[in-house]
């Protein structure tokens, strides 16, 4: 078994589809085979969806294990009247990070419904797209670019998470299913061979055992590193017109647009990928002022933006130079907490560039840009100081991958270990069906290889012959 | 006008020569599937083609030049799979298999693999008198006698072969046949062990005229020396070991790729020169033993299948005795190694040809190591089996299976008399090993043919595998392609999901083998499906569409295929006997893996007369949820599997890809999408990034609307 990401498949894939950082409304698209039943049956209360057009709907998702209900708005497209030319689903929700990708979570859980998408590979959609024919002819070169530079940011990205605790716990897995897979082989391939005793069913269901529970236990570690391999978050916090948008829009070097009719926009936080110096990379986040929220989905999501605040790494406590010093009110221990004094072309500013230095901070202006790069390189290091990933702004949707791979390969050992099981307990001495064990340690394997890199069976062959004498 | 533009480019239809090079199993089965494809092509209108056979010695054309058996794990299915495409090798095995056991018989339905023994001069005699029953055929199999020179060609499409002078076309020993059955029937009268071997079909009573002086074969001239152009529309190439062949025993060596045979010098240059890419490989074989010199009675006797099944849906029917097995059966006996025999073997590594470095291949294969491997390798154990093997019932010859060697022959001579059972034995022949060239097989596509020369395909050993079953199939693919590229017919390549022969040739252009390639079943991802029960089903469509399947096998197929859906839907359909419980289905009590199909058989209103059918039908039940998913995986990789990728892409000019992807890309130069994507170092987006150039390339090399 492969997993090619064929782009002219027709198995559902989803993804975030609205740009990173736009915060007013957030996307999530599910195209493909099946994609109007799958999200049907992430729907709140049995609802159905309409095989066409627009309408209101609720999903029904988990985010910390919470169970969460909340509008948003499907778009459903028939193929070929779809961007693939394939059976497509847009949901138009909230634009907050933290829900859009518990949503393209939940479309991937088998738990969930029987209908399930994988998450999409770089550039699949526009792929689609394009081989369907609906994208032009002018457009493949750039389309081929874009899958080829996300992909090279995500290879750099699975280099670097191969070596962390996920990337080793699979290793290790892939390893010890290679090895008992060798086993199990050469009870089939070399069984007329002098000394090749197939694994008895008792030890392969034992050792399927210890593999499972290490994965298992080691897979409950983890969101600690994920948080921490994610990019890191830099919000911006002070009172009203402290000058945080100035500077927000002073720092990405354009202006934002955050304009919108749409009732509640304001509410959300804002945020946007930001470029420090030496290739490193921040989420920039703007939090508008807290004001009293109007329903229960309100309330939810600034709880959400506020968690958000809560986890970034590094907080710049905005204060403007005619205000004077201030201390921050509520900042957590984890953040690192810089001072920006904003506003410095005031004519009346109480504080100069020297002052600010004695009080530790960081003197701007967005309108001459003084202390714009001074800033920058202050938030380098302190995001080096926290430990840069490279690659880290597509950890996230890697480390996904890769649970979900990891939650594939547990489905096929535990499989295998039924089999082995139900062998062990008839009392046969050897693993039987030995050819559907293997087919499922197989499965495990190519899964595990999403993770830790591709054992191919020559690799299983090798393992086999380095240890039996096989061959008349 | 189109029609004269037709003719100056070919040459007229009846001047349509496909040649085959080489007459071991690759070559056997490539005359056999070309001659084939050519006379069903009889029916487009195409006639007067055939297909020539070349070889340096045509008494040999079948031989086995290690050991005798065919079939196995993996290799037993290959052999099904072959017979279910219309080939030969499973009918020459059920014709003279002295020994049949179905291995893994306690297993799974999938991993069964039949395997037999046969009497390794009968069967070189049955091939040759199957080949020579199409002399005289529509599209008749000419067999020629001649070493080959050159190729000559033209704008990278082959147009001729070259011959040496003194070349001749045999006509078959009419006496053969007949004195074969009338052997054999001695033999089971209890005569045997005469010491004479069968009379060839192609030896030396065959008559030969001066292929110089024929005149019944179009596309022939002879320079003034008397050398020989043949023009060709296809060759396939199969040259075994012979390709520069050397033979170690110690430190003595010999040129030659089979005792008492020459070696192919000539092509080895040949193919260099036209830029092919060349590697060298190395096997070996045990010494035989005389019979009458081994205790025979004193060692372990193992016996065959009881009731022995045929490898060919045509068998027994056919067997021209009406009975099988067709030849009495043998028993082997097993023995086994020393502690002091390893120590021989260890203190004369030096004189080992692979140890001492006199061989220019550097590795030999890990699933077949040489005693002198095993000792090094597994130096903590003090014994290896022994499996004496008789390799025919009219001579006395015993295959000592598991030591093979090439230490010298001295050395070899007391490690034989070192065996349990063999102290007094007496070798006949004295193992070897054997290197030999092959040409890298990434040069070729599935098809057979090479990447380089449009009309040369390459099957066997030459492409770096080991086995008669693997050389078979790439023979009969090659044989099949090389037919349809002289009709100007599209190439057929079958899937890993299809076949091991599909495996087969699928891992041939997508890897770099470090080691002859042997199959097992674990190479194929679709092994459930790949079932020696079920070849007939899964690929005799595919051999009655291209040609390959004679109009009895396809009928029988069909009323297989019909009593087989009838059997299915009954099973669907009628209900158990209570005792399997309420409301079961009959298909339900399939799924018990205690239930036999002669249980289920008594279940059935009316079953069928072959209980094998039932048998089949309980198997796809019993493993029916694991193919579901692969049929799951099969169809989201089906639609850019076959993509063609054209043979001209500049992989450089492909924007997106990057440095890595590019240079495995331009080596391999895969074919299709599907191969590509095989390709280590080849990432899943690599493969969107190339499909969607391709399909770029293919909508702006459409014609404009206006024109």
């Amino acid at each position: 078994m492969h997993w090619p990401a064929i782009a002219s498949a027709t198995d559902a894939i989803v993804a975030i589809s609205s740009p990173p950082g736009v915060a007013l409304r957030g996307i999530v698209r599910v195209s493909g085979d099946d994609a109007v039943r799958i999200v049907s049956q992430r729907l709140a209360h049995g609802e159905i969806i309409k095989r066409r057009g627009v309408q209101v709907v609720r999903l029904s998702t988990s985010i910390a294990g919470e169970r969460v209900e909340f509008p948003a708005l499907a778009l459903v497209m028939m193929s070929p009247r779809s961007f693939t030319a394939q059976d497509t689903v847009e949901l138009v929700m909230v634009g907050h990070q933290t829900l859009l990708t518990a949503v393209v979570d939940s479309m991937c859980d088998q738990s969930r419904g029987t209908a399930t998408a994988r998450r999409a590979t770089p550039g699949e959609f526009s792929a689609r797209a394009f081989l369907n024919g609906t994208l032009d002819l002018d457009d493949a070169e750039s389309i081929a670019l874009s899958i080829s530079a996300e992909s090279d940011a995500q290879l750099d990205a699975a280099r670097q998470l191969r070596g962390g605790r996920v990337g080793q716990l699979a290793s290790k897995a892939a390893e010890d299913v290679t090895g008992l897979l060798a086993l199990v082989e050469a009870g089939i391939d070399f069984s007329d061979q002098e000394d090749v005793v197939a694994i008895e069913a008792s030890d392969l269901a034992r050792a399927l055992a210890t593999i499972q529970r290490e994965l298992e236990s080691g897979i409950d570690g983890t969101t600690p590193e994920e948080s921490l391999r994610a990019l890191p978050v830099i919000a911006l916090r002070g009172a009203t017109n402290a000058g945080k948008s100035s500077l927000f829009n002073a720092l990405l070097g354009h202006e934002r647009v955050v304009a919108s009719p749409h009732a509640g926009s304001t509410r959300d936080a804002i945020a946007e990928p930001l470029k420090l110096n030496r290739g490193r990379e921040a989420m920039l986040v703007d939090l508008p002022g807290i004001e009293d929220p109007q329903s229960a989905l309100a309330q939810q999501m600034q709880d959400l933006a506020h968690a958000s605040l809560a986890a970034a790494t590094i907080q710049l406590n905005c204060v403007p130079v005619t205000a004077g010093a201030t201390a921050l009110v509520g900042a957590k221990a984890l953040a690192r907490v810089i001072t920006v004094w904003t506003k410095s072309d005031s004519a009346d500013g109480q504080v100069s560039q020297a002052a600010a230095q004695a009080h530790g901070g960081v003197l701007t202006s967005a309108v001459t840009g003084e202390g714009i790069e001074a800033l920058r390189e202050a938030l380098t290091v302190a995001v080096d100081e926290r430990g840069w990933v490279g690659g880290a702004r597509h950890a996230p949707v890697l480390l996904a991958r890769h649970r979900d791979a990891i939650a594939h390969a547990q489905e096929r050992l535990a499989s295998a270990r039924e089999a082995a099981q139900v062998c062990a307990h008839a009392g046969r001495r050897s693993a039987e069906p030995a050819e559907v064990i293997a087919s499922d340690l197989r499965g495990a394997l190519d899964a595990l290889g999403i993770v830790a890199g591709h054992r191919t069976p020559d690799d299983v062959l090798a393992a086999l012959f380095a240890r039996f004498c096989v061959g008349k | 006008m189109p029609i004269l533009q037709f003719w100056s480019h070919h040459p007229p239809m009846d001047h349509l020569s496909v040649i085959i090079i080489g007459g071991g199993h690759a070559g056997a089965e490539a005359a056999w599937a070309a001659s084939s494809a050519l006379a069903s092509a009889g029916a487009h209108g195409v006639h007067g083609a055939r297909v020539l056979m070349i070889t340096m010695d045509p008494a040999t054309v079948g031989a086995m030049s290690c050991n005798p058996a065919i079939g196995g794990l993996a290799k037993g299915q290959m052999v099904r799979e072959i017979d279910a495409l219309g080939g030969i090798m499973g009918r020459a095995t059920d014709a003279t298999g002295i020994l049949f056991r179905v291995l893994n018989a306690t297993k799974g339905a999938a991993v069964r693999g039949p395997r037999a023994q046969c009497d390794r001069h009968h069967y070189q005699a049955e091939v040759q008198r199957l080949l020579s029953t199409r002399e005289q055929s529509e599209v008749p199999i000419v067999m020629i006698q001649g070493i080959v020179e050159s190729f000559e060609v033209e704008a990278g499409t082959l147009r001729a072969v070259r011959l040496a002078a003194g070349a001749h076309v045999l006509s078959s020993d009419e006496m053969a046949a007949p004195f074969n059955a009338t052997a054999i029937e001695k033999m089971w009268q209890g005569e045997r062990g005469s010491g004479v071997a069968p009379r060839m079909p192609y030896g030396a009573q065959a008559s030969r005229t001066p292929l110089a002086l024929t005149t019944s074969i179009a596309g022939v001239s002879v320079d003034s020396v008397g050398r020989v152009r043949l023009e060709a529309r296809a060759v396939v190439l199969t040259t075994g070991t012979f390709m520069r062949a050397l033979m170690h025993t110690g430190e003595s060596r010999v040129e030659g790729g089979r005792v008492g045979e020459g070696t192919a010098v000539g092509i080895s240059a040949a193919l260099k020169e036209l830029g092919f890419e060349l590697g060298r490989q190395k096997t070996g074989t045990p010494p035989r033993l005389r019979r009458d010199s081994i205790d025979w009675e004193s060692l372990t006797p193992q016996w065959g299948d009881d009731h022995p099944l045929p490898f060919s849906a045509l068998s027994p029917s056919i067997l021209p005795s009406g009975r099988f097995p067709r030849m009495p059966q043998v028993e082997c006996r097993e023995t086994h190694t020393t502690a002091e025999i390893h120590d021989l073997v260890r203190r004369n590594l030096h004189r080992a040809p692979m140890y001492a470095g006199a061989m220019e291949a550097e590795t030999g294969p890990r699933y077949c190591p040489s005693i002198e491997d095993k000792v090094v390798r597994f130096s903590q154990r003090s014994s290896h089996h022994v499996f004496l093997e008789p390799e025919s019932l009219a001579t006395d010859d015993i295959y000592c299976n598991g030591i093979s060697t090439s230490l010298p022959r001295e050395i070899q001579e007391v490690m034989i008399r070192g065996i349990p059972g063999c102290e007094r034995a007496v070798a006949k022949r004295w193992g070897y090993a054997v290197e030999y060239d092959m040409v890298w097989p990434h040069q070729l596509d599935a098809t057979g043919e090479t990447k380089l020369i449009r009309g040369l395909f390459l099957a066997g050993q030459i492409n770096g595998t080991s086995g008669y079953e693997e050389a078979a199939s790439q023979g009969l693919v090659a044989g099949l392609n090389a037919a349809r590229q002289a009709l100007g017919f599209e190439q057929l390549r079958l899937g890993r999901d299809q076949a091991y022969i599909g495996v087969l040739m699928d891992d041939l252009v997508t890897r770099h083998p470090r080691e002859p390639y042997r199959m097992f079943t674990s190479r194929a991802e679709y092994r459930l499906m790949l079932r020696a029960d079920n070849a007939e089903d899964r690929l005799t469509d595919f051999g009655i569409a291209a040609g390959l399947v004679c109009s009895i096998r396809a009928e029988r197929q069909r009323e297989r295929a019909r009593t087989l859906a009838n059997l299915r839907a009954l099973l669907a359909r009628t209900t158990a006997p209570i005792a399997f419980g309420s409301g079961k289905k009959l298909a339900d009590v399939a799924r018990r893996p205690e239930v036999t199909a002669k249980e289920l058989s008594a279940l059935l209103p009316h079953s069928p007369d072959d209980e094998r059918l039932v048998e089949r039908a309980i198997i796809d039940i019993r493993y029916e949820s694991y193919l579901g998913r692969q049929r799951t995986e099969l169809k989201r990789a089906a639609a850019s599997e076959h993509a063609h990728i054209p043979p001209d892409l500049d992989m450089r000019s492909v924007v997106g890809l990057c440095a890595e992807a590019v240079e495995v890309l331009a080596r391999f130069r895969p074919v299709t999408l599907g191969q590509a994507s095989r390709l280590a170092g080849i990432s899943p987006s690599d493969v969107s990034i190339l499909e969607v150039n391709l399909r770029r390339r293919r909508k702006s090399e459409l014609p404009p609307a206006t024109c």
